[in-house]
């Protein structure tokens, strides 16, 4: 089955216990859900969970704001 | 706890044989090790190297490269604790600091490098990833600027990251002991990835230790982590119980 934005949602939930939910179209680079460690590393599941690699010039802070942008750019290829 | 120059001593070295040494990642300023180090025996103390240039040691020069950190360690570690046994650990560019030290120590007389734990990192010598630091790039081009102590740590990573870019070893195998630490879903060093460590030591194998989290599961179950680390330690001084021979 094709990874989805519920997988990411999964992700940062985990890495964050004190959310409990997070929509798909919040901004977690604005609202610093995530840090600048989680940042990097989420840029590193996404790509796992694509399955082929990231290029550099792939990686703008727009492509990653949000969950839905997420999935747009980079799971329903 | 007291401190030298680029050293903090936690607890007391006293007669102490035994000694582990912490090694900072990237970006740190502070030792973020204190939590691991307060859980280990009163009988193992620790010392942790702290990055000149920043925090405490702000007015002091620092280094451009791994290899310049880790020189001034070594000669401090050196004068420090003279004759001790020293259990390095290092996590993520601090295993990278760990493994030169063990390089420095097996060449000197004196104080002896008796364990390398490498922990969240590939290997010596990898090919750094570059879609890393172009993520954090991103990134601190949007926060750098509107947030004035995020930008100062920001740019203590920033300069750790080109030291990782920049850092070139010969890739020479150690003597020491060596053990794997890992968070399980560290997507920087799958703990399938780190098993490339073991080519680069001819001394016995303790084992591979994962833990629940990904890059930064060092900061929580620390009692874990300290107590593994103690029995690395025990083990190391009953070569019968050292390890198994290394097949990297």
């Amino acid at each position: 089955m094709a990874a989805s934005w519920t997988d990411v949602r999964s992700w940062i939930l985990e890495r964050n216990p004190e959310l409990t939910e997070l929509d798909p179209e919040t901004d977690i680079i604005e609202k610093r859900i995530v840090d600048s460690l989680q940042f990097v590393e989420l840029v590193l599941y996404v790509e796992e969970l694509r399955g082929t690699m990231l290029q550099s010039n792939e990686v703008g802070l727009d492509s990653f704001r949000t969950l839905k942008a997420i999935e747009k750019n980079f799971l329903h290829q | 706890m007291s401190s030298g120059r680029s050293i903090v001593v936690q607890g007391t070295v006293g007669k102490a044989e035994d000694v582990v040494v912490f090694l900072p990642p990237a970006g740190s300023i502070t030792s973020p090790y204190f939590p691991i180090g307060a859980c280990l025996p009163d009988t193992l103390p620790a010392v942790h190297c702290e990055m000149p240039g920043r925090g405490r040691t702000a007015g002091e020069q620092t280094p451009g490269s791994v290899h310049g950190a880790v020189d001034r360690w070594a000669d401090e570690l050196a004068a420090l604790l003279p004759g001790r046994r020293l259990h390095l650990f290092g996590h993520s560019l601090g295993a990278l600091f760990a493994y030169e030290l063990a390089i420095r120590f097996e060449v000197r007389s004196g104080t002896e490098a008796a364990s390398l734990s490498a922990s969240g990192a590939r290997e010596p010598g990898s090919t750094p990833r570059s879609l890393v630091a172009t993520a954090f790039a991103a990134l601190r081009g949007q926060r750098g600027t509107t947030d004035k102590e995020g930008d100062r740590e920001g740019a203590w990573l920033t300069d750790d990251l080109r030291l990782r870019q920049e850092y070139v070893t010969a890739k020479q195998p150690i003597r020491a002991p060596l053990a794997l630490f890992c968070g399980i879903s560290d997507p920087f060093a799958r703990p399938a990835e780190m098993e490339e460590w073991k080519r680069f030591t001819k001394g016995p194998w303790l084992g591979m230790f994962t833990f629940p989290g990904g890059h930064d599961y060092y900061l929580s179950g620390q009692e874990s982590i300290a107590a593994e680390i103690s029995q690395i330690v025990d083990r190391s001084q009953d070569p019968e119980r050292m390890g198994v021979e290394n097949d990297g």
